[in-house]
């Protein structure tokens, strides 16, 4: 396999949390730290990268935390930090809800999935519960908890409906079988935990499964120390299922690559990884399990990537990654005398056919 | 005599000099301890008569005023979290403290603090000592202040005792030029120093023999030597007798299940119920140092772990102190070096950020429920008319304390030194 080739850059107003592709892959949604759902259409009828930006979707508070489409029907499902979820149709031009739920969850919800051929969104908050809402209204389905559950870190729909995943601030990965709500299981991921003194470090940043459910992916971190988080980025690949632990992978340098932000199974086995660290550290990784060295690997352009997005026409992926000189301490103000924000470059590549 | 340094306000006010050659006069006999060998007589008997006492909650590393006291929810930097309203009408908390919201009628909160130092290594100090005018002398940490204004009480405990995790010991360091005999007896981990308690081994009637003994040497080493140094020593062993007597003050595993339940099963939690039974015995000042709040990565979780766990141990204290009467006598202070960024970088952290933040106190002197100053719409500058520095603080502290700022002072040998920063003025619209 050759590099991945750089094919464009999309620069939105804000940091965004993550990223997604629609089904056909022609548009991609990106919320963001102000609360709303930015759209584009990134390539033009000839296949050609011409993005041009949709109308973002507003009404979200806090953070928009995620954003996932319905498999077949052209409906985007979000959520954000205040506990809300609506959904909305993302080729709309004015994109009106479908149906909001202001507080489907009590606070943040960090991670959403659309299962069930499309049936369902599970959502996973802060709240310590994991809830199933039907996608036709939103209407609740289910509730899920663990015991001694605090909070979720992330959540993921197995592809054949009949489970899901979840993973909490101590990194215990429960499966619940969707038709029954009972605990099936737990894998282990207690590597992407640490007490340190006073923090609960809470490493765990994604959970997700190839097109076929018999690999379980965990991304994230395993931390060495809080305040300012240390640690070593991790993949860990189970096999679904045995439950065992099948990879696990450190991903780039520890205590620069701190997290495996986000992580995309490839056709051929290999993985897309992105990951953040200290401002200025963090990178883009193609990583086939069981080499020593990743295929691939760059930080040009790609600092602190938060996001990461595998397009379902398998040969096209985006990175959300941070602008250059997005710390500092103190109040430092730009040439115009005003205070500054950090953005997130989104970036596009074309795999290797 | 000669006040060398002295500056032109000392010379309208000629109690102050009158005062300040008592002081001199006294200063031999630091020994006695606070203000007694400072002050006038009639003076230095009402400080005698002062039990306030005063627990200093240190949150190294900076607590954000976004996720705390400030919050500026939906707004360009006001992060996922939302506010909720607390016991005080039109004034909000962020959510992560729901505890302390309920409380928030018995706070002090000040959200336009403007500091000066951006850094840890110097923030640190200068935010404790109180950044006063260079006098070309270091300045004691607070509790050292304290120590020395106040004394230890009818305790006969140490004055200024330090909670925190890590290594313990005598950090003489603190004191600065009111010399060591004023610094910290640190508790590491919530632990007396090593060897500080009396071997199983060895009987009440032997380790007093021990001590006695220990005594007279001591005494005839320093015939002669006299110095800071030698007199700190002494009292050292001293202090370091009179905490071995009260070892249930800091026997952890003395704590009732309740209490651990409240204050919640952490670092701080532990640390703040050894502070109460130390407050309730009678030390003067306590500080309990809560480390790693300098957020720089992964903030927002990271917040979404600590406030929690900071909001159930302050509430829980705040209570203690309410219902047991203390809030009448203990000043309490919540508060970091500095506040952080509302910018967040591109490892989801805030950076440090003096120039508009927020601390929190109780207790006697100030008035309970307010809230000072206030920031812009998205946290970034401190809105008019006024931000306040650590030297206002200082003096609003001493003024909450019964001490007057503009009047007392130290003595470093004959030079005078004003407590706290002498440009500067208490935050009158704390003050009750």
């Amino acid at each position: 396999m050759t590099e991945p080739s750089s094919i464009g850059t999309i620069e939105p107003a804000t940091q965004v949390t993550g990223i997604r592709f629609s089904p056909c892959s022609r548009v991609l949604l990106a919320p963001g730290f102000d609360g709303q759902v930015r759209r584009w259409l990134w390539r033009g009828e000839d296949g050609a990268f011409s993005p041009v930006e949709l109308s973002p979707v507003t009404g979200h508070r806090g953070f928009a935390t995620a954003a996932e489409c319905h498999p077949a029907r052209l409906v985007a499902f979000s959520a954000d930090s205040w506990g809300q979820i609506r959904a909305w149709p993302y080729l709309a031009t004015s994109p009106e809800p479908l149906w909001t739920l202001d507080a489907a969850h009590d606070g943040w919800i960090r991670s959403l999935a659309v299962g069930g051929e499309g049936d369902w969104v599970v959502t996973a908050g802060r709240d310590g519960v994991v809830r199933l809402h039907s996608s036709t209204d939103g209407g609740r389905l289910a509730e899920y908890r663990g015991a001694g559950v605090e909070e979720w870190f992330a959540v993921a729909a197995h592809p054949s409906g009949q489970w899901i995943v979840a993973a909490d601030l101590h990194g215990r990965i429960f499966q619940w079988e969707v038709a029954s709500g009972k605990v099936v299981r737990e894998f282990d991921g207690k590597t992407f935990h640490l007490l340190d003194r006073l923090q609960d470090i809470g490493g765990l940043r994604q959970l997700a499964f190839d097109r076929e459910g018999r690999t379980l992916l965990a991304a994230g971190c395993v931390p060495g120390g809080g305040g300012n988080v240390r640690g070593h980025a991790r993949v860990r690949l189970f096999d679904f299922a045995s439950g065992s632990i099948r990879h696990d992978l450190p991903m780039g340098e520890a205590d620069k690559d701190i997290f495996a932000h986000q992580v995309a199974l490839l056709d051929d086995g290999s993985l897309l990884v992105v990951t953040t660290g200290q401002p200025g550290q963090g990178k883009l990784l193609l990583v086939m399990p069981g080499e020593e060295k990743p295929r691939y690997e760059t930080s040009k352009g790609t600092v602190n990537c938060h996001g990461l997005a595998l397009a379902p026409d398998g040969r096209h992926f985006a990175v959300s990654a941070t602008n250059t000189g997005s710390n500092g301490n103190g109040r430092r103000l730009d040439k115009d005398g005003k205070y500054p924000d950090n953005r997130s470059p989104i970036h596009f590549f074309a795999l290797p056919a | 005599m000669t006040d060398r340094l002295c500056t032109p306000d000392e010379h309208l006010w000629s109690r102050r000099r009158v005062l300040g050659r008592l002081a001199r006069a006294g200063a031999a006999g630091i020994g006695a301890g606070g203000l007694g060998g400072l002050l006038h007589p009639a003076v230095a008997e009402e400080v005698a008569r002062n039990d306030r006492q005063i627990l200093f909650i240190w949150l190294d590393g900076g607590i954000s005023q976004f996720e705390s006291w400030d919050p500026k929810p939906a707004s360009r930097f006001g992060g996922p979290f939302r506010s909720i309203p607390t016991s005080v009408p039109g004034i909000h908390y962020s959510e992560l403290m729901p505890r302390t919201a309920k409380l928030a009628h018995l706070l002090t909160v000040v959200r336009n603090l403007q500091t000066q130092d951006n850094s840890h290594s110097a923030g640190v100090p200068r935010i404790l000592r109180g950044d006063p005018a260079n006098r070309g002398v270091t300045y004691p940490y607070f509790g050292s202040a304290v120590a020395k204004l106040l004394g230890p009480g009818d305790s006969g405990l140490p004055p200024y005792v330090w909670i925190k995790p890590g290594s313990g010991g005598f950090k003489t360091e603190n004191a600065g030029f009111l010399g060591p005999k004023y610094g910290a007896v640190a508790f590491g981990d919530g632990k007396p120093p090593e060897n500080f308690v009396r071997p199983e081994g060895l009987s009440a009637e032997e380790d007093a023999a021990r001590q006695a003994l220990l005594d007279r040497f001591n005494a005839r080493f320093v015939k002669g030597r006299p110095g800071r140094a030698n007199e700190a020593q002494s009292h050292v062993y001293d202090m370091a007798r009179k905490l071995m007597a009260r070892a249930e003050l800091f026997d952890t595993t003395r704590l009732s299940e309740r209490d651990l339940d409240r204050y919640g099963r952490t670092e701080l939690g532990t640390h703040l119920l050894v502070a109460r039974n130390m407050l309730e015995a009678g030390v003067r000042f306590v500080q309990v140092t809560s480390y790693g709040w300098d957020t720089h990565g992964d903030h927002f979780n990271g917040s979404a772990s600590l406030i929690p766990k900071f909001d159930r141990a302050f509430a829980s204290i705040v209570e203690d102190l309410r219902d047991r009467g203390m809030l009448d006598r203990v000043l309490v202070v919540a508060m970091s070096e500095f506040g952080r960024t509302p910018r967040i970088n591109g490892h989801h952290g805030r950076d440090h950020y003096p120039e508009a933040w927020s601390l929190a106190m109780a207790g006697p002197g100030l008035v309970p429920g307010a809230t000072i100053g206030a920031t812009d719409a998205e946290g970034v500058f401190v809105d008019a008319p006024r931000s306040y520095d650590i030297g206002s603080v200082f003096h609003t502290w001493y003024h909450a304390l019964g001490i007057d700022s503009k009047k007392v002072e130290f003595h470093n040998a004959d030079q005078p030194l004003p407590i706290a920063h002498h440009e500067m003025e208490p935050i009158r619209e704390a003050l009750a």
